[in-house]
């Protein structure tokens, strides 16, 4: 139904690129001036079903952003319109702020050199080729399933796709840009039965365009799984607090890496003090242990060519067999720390400038299987799905659990209700005495004042001891 | 940037446009909104930025369906782009119900203290002698702390809202905040990275009193302590009630969630479900509030609620849609992120009445206060549970801070607290994000584990 749309952006195409060979000229002309400037062009639809009535939204979302680098000092302005005029008046406003700073205190960003590169990620089944009347089938068919069970009181389903294009150019003569299609979907079910209250989401994403119900095996399936998590919820029962023994699953491990380890090897947050700093070359955590973020595999929502600084890409081996060995940086901190640009930065949007982001960080995969992890477990914990979680500079980190089982006696037992591991995050790190040989990968999206579309995972891991905190 | 002058005209062509094209009813929103801030980083100025951002959104109904699209692209046939798919999105929509309509006719009062116009002209050269301030107060605390992260931002903005019905509004507002994140390197020791926020609406808040405040709960953390076992009431400060219960309880007080059988008090208006000297307000209409508008985002003329006075549930909050589904009427509480999103029911500025017990009260015997803790997001507004780091934890015993202790895990159900587990509530009210207005809450009965 967009198909319009899609050809008026081809056409449009040639606009931006006058919009950007024009910014390189001008920003050319001031001088000792390192200026950038991003177009973006993300047309997206939003469908949403809460107790059976599905809404959609639409949107087309396009603006610019620009950055000077001027003595020191950083200017950014963004505008929502994209034009030559709108281009100049951003590059003035950024360069007068950089200039109003007088001198300031940073380094000049690395320099990545020239480059000219168009990407557009393959699609699998473009989201244009689906009408949204079948997109909106699908979710009905899910939200359908879920509704069944008497104990399911509210059903929320989010689906959100779009068609993200984003451009690049920069005084050093890069001009580069990018196209992918996004889709997510995250449901969530609230169920009571017998006065216990609780509830289950799960999301799934890609980055090859309508694939979700491929990946997930249908609405039906995911459906099913999601309806069970909330069943072992009803009937799960509180865990003692205190020290265990935990297995991770993948999902749990992904979001430990991502939260509790990944933030504390962003570039800005390890400048501030993070406590990976000085650590290079350092144990951090077991041999068994290697951790990267990884923008080139396929699908991952953290896959791309180039960051939002026009960077490329590279992945990042941040723990090699349990030794501290790279950080994420953008062009800033990779000039600040002497790092190498690793192509992290990111922005939610043009309205936004880049931070160091993650994109897609997980744990490799070991040789050991679960029944071994758990058969010398007496008692302790496996923790399969998670509310998300939080990481302090310092390495303290909590993760909430939604869904974890008791290990008694080497077997998974009864399920327990809502609670948190927390900890150091090195201690624990250190503290691994299995790692899996499975693997998967999850998708998500991580705030850090900004949203960006992150993927992370790992395979099953065995904690030797982890701080569990139950609730009442 | 463009103005409310040129975009109403714009706004009001679509709305037509859509009734031509189709639609029952139909709605534009428009902000446009103009923000600059400088941000710091390690002690260091990393940027000035500013933003520009301007756009509409478009909600139509269909028969009782209901679309909704939006474009940053102001000309005319980008306009008329967005109606169609507006339109279109209805159509893919399902059939609904309960669809109330789009809200009529509204009478505005101008809220006093929410715009300034010399704020809205700040210099942006004004901003970086405001940051250089905050630079200032720390490097003159002391070398052993360390400024992690500080901005100081001012926006203003214009929004313009019409719809079929007769609806028809303009606001216009000024915000300024600063934020100052602070730890300390102390003989080996990293405490916490604390931060404060000041924010107001007519002008830029002093930076050395939000400077002070992140600085003070930083000191206490330059000492360790350990908890030797037994019980230990707790207190939670304003920054970390507010973060407890704008998770877990919050949601519990909208018409959406009761409606939607996930409230913790759904069919319990005019009963007790909270200690009698719990009383919440939710005021759209607060004079200088952070939150405060003349309408909310769907052009309801704001006003103030109480939603539970000494105790008694009073009243939930409500947009049209979801009040009308458990039979109220809106109380001006639909939200929206701008012209980009759909109105969804959210909190304006909100507000729990203070107690009667000085700080010092609050922290006689042996007690933890919680300043801040980590995680909140994963406390579950379902069931009321939560189970966080608290960070930082300082021991407090006989009065005396003893020292921070690390890793304390804080685990409990915030309804169960709210009704039966107060001690005592500070008799003074802080501000510790904006619009939100809480006293300090000591607690029995939260599970404590290191």
């Amino acid at each position: 139904m967009f198909r319009l749309e899609a050809l008026r952006v081809l056409s449009l195409e040639a606009d931006v690129y006058r919009v950007l060979e024009r910014f390189i000229d001008e920003a050319s002309r001031l001088s000792g001036v390192f200026a950038e400037l991003r177009v973006e062009r993300v047309r997206f639809s939003r469908i949403s079903i809460r107790e059976g009535v599905a809404e959609v939204s639409s949107g087309i979302d396009q603006g610019i952003a620009v950055r000077v680098f001027y003595r020191g000092a950083a200017g950014f302005a963004s505008v929502s319109r994209v034009s030559v005029d709108d281009a100049l008046y951003a590059l003035r406003t950024a360069y007068s702020m950089a200039r109003a700073m007088n001198r300031g205190e940073q380094p000049r960003p690395v320099e990545v050199g020239g480059l000219r590169k168009h990407y557009r990620h393959p699609v699998k089944r473009s989201i244009d080729d689906v009408s949204v009347d079948e997109k909106v089938r699908d979710l009905e068919r899910l939200d359908s399933i879920v509704s069944r069970p008497r104990f399911v009181k509210s059903r929320s389903i989010w689906y959100y796709d779009a068609v993200e294009q984003r451009y690049y150019a920069s005084t050093e003569g890069r001009l580069v840009s990018e196209e992918r299609e996004v889709s997510y979907l995250a449901s969530s079910i609230f169920g009571l039965e017998n006065g216990v209250r609780g509830s289950s989401i799960m999301v799934e994403g890609s980055i090859e365009g309508y694939t979700i119900w491929d990946k997930t095996g249908g609405p039906e399936k995911f459906g099913e799984t999601l309806v069970s998590r909330l069943r072992s919820q009803l009937e799960a029962k509180t865990p003692r607090a205190g020290r265990f023994p935990v297995v991770l699953a993948p999902e749990a491990v992904g979001v430990f890496v991502h939260e509790a380890f990944g933030h504390l090897a962003e570039a800005d947050l390890v400048a501030s003090g993070s406590v990976l700093q000085g650590m290079k070359g350092r144990r951090v955590a077991s041999p068994l242990v290697t951790i990267v973020d990884d923008p080139t595999v396929k699908d991952g929502f953290g896959t791309f060519m180039f960051d939002d600084e026009g960077v490329e890409a590279s992945r990042v081996v941040i723990v090699e067999r349990g030794v501290h060995r790279e950080i994420m940086t953008d062009r800033l901190h990779a000039a600040m720390l002497g790092e190498r640009p690793t192509g992290n930065a990111r922005a939610e949007s043009y309205r936004h400038p880049p931070l160091v982001r993650m994109r897609n960080t997980f744990m490799l995969p070991g040789d050991a299987r679960l029944e071994e992890m758990l058969e010398d477990i007496d008692y302790g914990y496996y923790i399969v799905s998670t509310s998300g979680g939080e990481t302090s500079p310092n390495g303290s980190f909590q993760v909430g659990v939604r869904e974890a089982f008791e290990i008694v006696k080497g077997e998974i037992g009864e399920p327990v209700r809502n609670l948190s591991i927390s900890g150091n995050t090195l201690e624990t790190l250190l503290n691994i005495d299995m790692v899996g040989r499975d693997f998967k990968l999850f998708y998500g999206r991580c705030g850090k004042g900004q949203v960006v579309f992150v993927s992370d995972g790992g395979p099953h891991v065995r904690v030797k001891s982890m701080a569990v905190g139950g609730r009442v | 940037m463009a103005s409310i002058e040129d975009l109403a005209p714009i706004a009001e062509k679509a709305v037509r446009k859509a009734l031509d094209m189709g639609a029952d009813e139909a709605e534009a929103y428009v902000s446009a909104t103009r923000s600059t801030s400088v941000v710091i980083e390690s002690g260091k100025i990393k940027e000035f930025n500013h933003t520009v951002d301007a756009g509409i959104g478009l909600r139509v109904s269909l028969a009782r369906k209901v679309g909704f699209a939006y474009t940053t692209r102001l000309g005319a046939s980008f306009i008329g782009e967005a109606v169609a798919r507006a339109i279109q999105s209805a159509r893919a929509s399902s059939e609904d119900k309960w669809w109330p309509g789009l809200p009529g006719p509204q009478k505005y009062a101008s809220i006093p203290g929410t715009f300034s116009e010399e704020l809205a002209h700040t210099e942006p050269s004004a901003l970086v002698e405001y940051a250089r301030e905050i630079m200032d107060a720390v490097r003159e605390a002391g070398s052993e702390f360390v400024l992690a992260h500080a901005a100081v931002s001012v926006s203003a903005s214009e929004t313009y809202i019409v719809n079929t019905n007769g609806l028809e509004g303009v606001d216009r507002g000024t915000h300024s905040s600063i934020y100052a994140s602070i730890l300390a390197r102390v003989n080996g020791l990293v405490t916490p990275e604390v931060f404060s926020i000041g924010s107001s609406r007519v002008s830029i808040p002093s930076p050395s009193p939000v400077v002070e405040k992140s600085l003070s709960v930083v000191r206490e953390c330059t000492v360790k302590a350990k908890l030797d076992g037994g019980g230990y009431d707790v207190v939670f400060m304003p920054a970390a009630l507010a973060e407890i219960i704008g998770e877990a309880l919050l949601p519990s007080l909208t018409a959406e969630r009761v409606a939607r059988k996930r409230s913790l008090y759904g069919g319990m208006l005019g009963e007790k479900v909270m200690d009698e000297r719990v009383t919440i307000i939710d005021d759209g209409a607060l004079e200088s509030g952070d939150a405060s508008s003349k309408f909310d985002g769907e052009g309801v003329a704001t006003k103030r609620k109480l939603l539970v006075e000494r105790g008694v549930l009073k009243s939930f909050i409500a947009d049209t849609y979801w009040g009308h589904r458990i039979g109220m009427s809106s109380t001006g509480n639909a939200v929206r992120r701008g012209y980009s999103t759909r109105p969804g029911t959210g909190y304006t500025n909100v507000l729990m009445q203070a107690g009667d017990a000085g700080l010092d009260e609050l922290v006689e015997g042996r007690v933890l206060v919680v300043h801040y803790v980590q995680g909140a997001h994963t406390a579950n507004a379902d069931t009321g549970e939560y189970s966080v780091v608290a960070n930082p934890a300082i021991l407090y015993e006989n009065g005396e801070a003893r020292g921070w202790v690390p890793g304390v895990v804080l685990a409990g159900n915030i309804g169960t607290h709210m009704s039966k587990d107060i001690v005592a509530i500070s008799k003074t009210l802080e501000k510790p994000y904006p619009a939100v207005h809480l006293p300090a809450v000591r607690l029995k009965d939260v599970k404590v584990l290191q």
